[in-house]
């Protein structure tokens, strides 16, 4: 795969760039006064709804994915290597795959849930559930439905499908950043591996959860080991931190992380700063003329444009204090 | 106030004097049944209403905790992790007899085994901020669950208050006082026509 390969798709990615919500646009969202308000601001953006309609069932959800959707599928048709938009879109097959799977083992229509954004259709999967095969879906993911119904089967836990999804989401997107073969996008997958399993790390000796939980629950496709990882979470969070990430490139942006008493790492910073690390990454990216890097860089601000307006949306209309909802936002592209 | 469709008899009258005695024992027991009743009722409702309002303070901490996790991520995803609840709790209703109230007595218990299983959702697509107010909508439950068994209790004596009350009004204002008046009437007719008697007879022999 040649880096000019992606010269067409780099030049409808400028278009598309434009049309994103700038700053100002998140400005006078985030003062609008009522949910209204911030809806007639969307109403001039790529973002199609009927405002009534979305004023009486609040049903934000719908038409934020319906741009995701409509963009992932143009996407999907023009960029010559698909695996690059598989980085992002791996996380709604997987949550597609964990949908069917908790509706194969309760016996319960979960259908409402699926999201159709990814590039397996609806179809495929279901048919990768029901019958445990698959000539579309890739091998891992395949694998990873294998080992949950197995595991499901034997012992009856329901828990399998989120273990299993997980963590073979994971090791999917290890596969494929390690197939591209870019510096780029082996550092960024790092990053966000790791950075993950230190965000799990944080949440589960929050909530008192044992060290199996954490071999559970930990991914050991990131560049940390998972059982370094383990170990140093004896000495609580803040160890892992210290021992483990100190010397990782971005690890100026984690000083904001811990609390005033040092002694803490505030989850819910963390999160946001995972997403700051990434987009600092993406960063360097948007500027390079070929490879996937402006795709990834543009899907990335995409996801996270549809994160910010579902946070203000969602904050204005339960009259959530404009401070709050400024602190949670995500990254803007360009700013 | 209307006295009662009788014959002014003595056997009436015997009869009239036993019923009057049973109704002043009815209305002295129900009115007995009645205070208790409002004094376990007010002790109830106090404790309803700090409940209640424990209850509910906690709740929309939680709520608003929940609001803004979920403001950060996709809805499917969020209902995805809870479709299939991963523990499940049993209720068992026992009555109890608060002054002939039926009245239920909830227990619940959690399956202990489910209870051990650590993961309860994945941590994939929830934050940490859902991590919070899941832990608080869970310490919410046992209190709302105790809530709604005092709230169920509560409704359930005050409609026997109401009952009780109207019975002894019923007894107090009406039927009481029927009783006496009509009592008092046969025995105004009964001597009445005592005196009649007595007053013909002596006719009869002023006659001879």
């Amino acid at each position: 795969m040649k880096d000019t390969d992606y010269l067409g798709v780099n030049t409808l990615l400028r278009v598309y760039e434009t049309k994103l919500l700038t700053r100002e646009d998140y400005e006078k969202m985030l003062r609008a006064q009522d949910l209204e308000e911030a809806l007639d601001v969307l109403k001039s953006t790529e973002y199609h709804f009927d405002a009534q309609a979305v004023l009486e069932n609040k049903h934000f959800d719908s038409f934020l994915m319906n741009r995701l959707r409509d963009i992932y599928q143009e996407l999907f048709t023009v960029t010559p290597n698909s695996e690059v938009i598989q980085i992002f879109t791996l996380r709604y097959d997987y949550h597609n795959a964990k949908v069917l799977l908790k509706q194969r083992f309760t016996d319960q229509d979960l259908e409402h849930l699926l999201v159709p954004i990814g590039k397996y259709t609806l179809a495929s999967l279901k048919n990768l559930i029901k019958t445990e095969q698959s000539q579309e879906v890739n091998q891992i993911m395949v694998e990873g439905v294998q080992a949950a119904i197995e595991d499901f089967n034997t012992y009856g836990r329901l828990e399998a499908a989120d273990v299993y999804m997980d963590t073979y989401y994971y090791k999917h997107m290890r596969a494929i950043t390690d197939r591209l073969n870019n510096p780029t996008i082996t550092r960024m997958a790092d990053a966000l591996i790791d950075l993950d399993n230190l965000s799990n790390v944080v949440r589960s000796l929050n909530q008192g959860k044992s060290r199996s939980f954490l071999h559970t629950v930990l991914s050991s496709s990131g560049s940390i080991s998972k059982q370094a990882i383990i170990d140093a979470s004896e000495q609580g969070a803040v160890n892992v931190l210290n021992q483990l990430y100190l010397n990782q490139p971005y690890a100026e942006k984690l000083t904001d992380i811990l609390v005033n008493s040092k002694n803490e790492i505030n989850p819910m910073v963390l999160d946001k700063v995972i997403d700051e690390i990434v987009y600092d990454l993406m960063e360097e990216g948007t500027y390079q003329a070929f490879g996937p890097m402006p795709l990834m860089a543009f899907i990335f601000a995409l996801e996270k444009e549809v994160t910010n307006i579902r946070l203000i949306l969602v904050g204005k209309d339960n009259q959530i204090a404009e401070e709050a909802i400024r602190e949670r936002m995500r990254p803007i592209y360009g700013s | 106030m209307a006295r009662l469709d009788v014959k002014p008899t003595r056997m009436e009258l015997s009869n009239l004097k036993d019923r009057l005695a049973i109704s002043t024992r009815g209305h002295k027991l129900l009115k007995d049944k009645q205070d208790e009743l409002m004094r376990q009722f007010i002790t109830l409702i106090r404790k309803n209403n700090q409940l209640r309002d424990e209850v509910e303070r906690e709740l929309t901490e939680a709520m608003r905790a929940f609001v803004v996790a979920k403001s950060l991520l996709n809805e499917s995803f969020i209902e995805e992790l809870f479709a299939v609840p991963n523990t499940s709790v049993t209720l068992n209703i026992q009555e109890k007899n608060i002054m002939s109230v039926i009245v239920p007595e909830m227990n619940f218990s959690v399956d202990e085994d489910e209870k051990k299983s650590e993961m309860q959702y994945g941590l994939l697509n929830s934050n940490s901020e859902l991590d919070d107010s899941i832990e608080k909508i869970s310490k919410v439950l046992p209190k709302l669950l105790k809530l709604s068994e005092i709230e169920k209790t509560c409704q359930l004596m005050a409609d026997e208050i109401e009952k009780t009350r109207r019975r002894v009004n019923a007894l107090e204002y009406l039927k009481i006082p029927q009783l006496e008046e009509t009592i008092h009437y046969i025995q105004m007719k009964l001597e009445e026509n005592e005196r009649a008697n007595i007053t013909r007879i002596m006719k009869v022999k002023d006659m001879g």
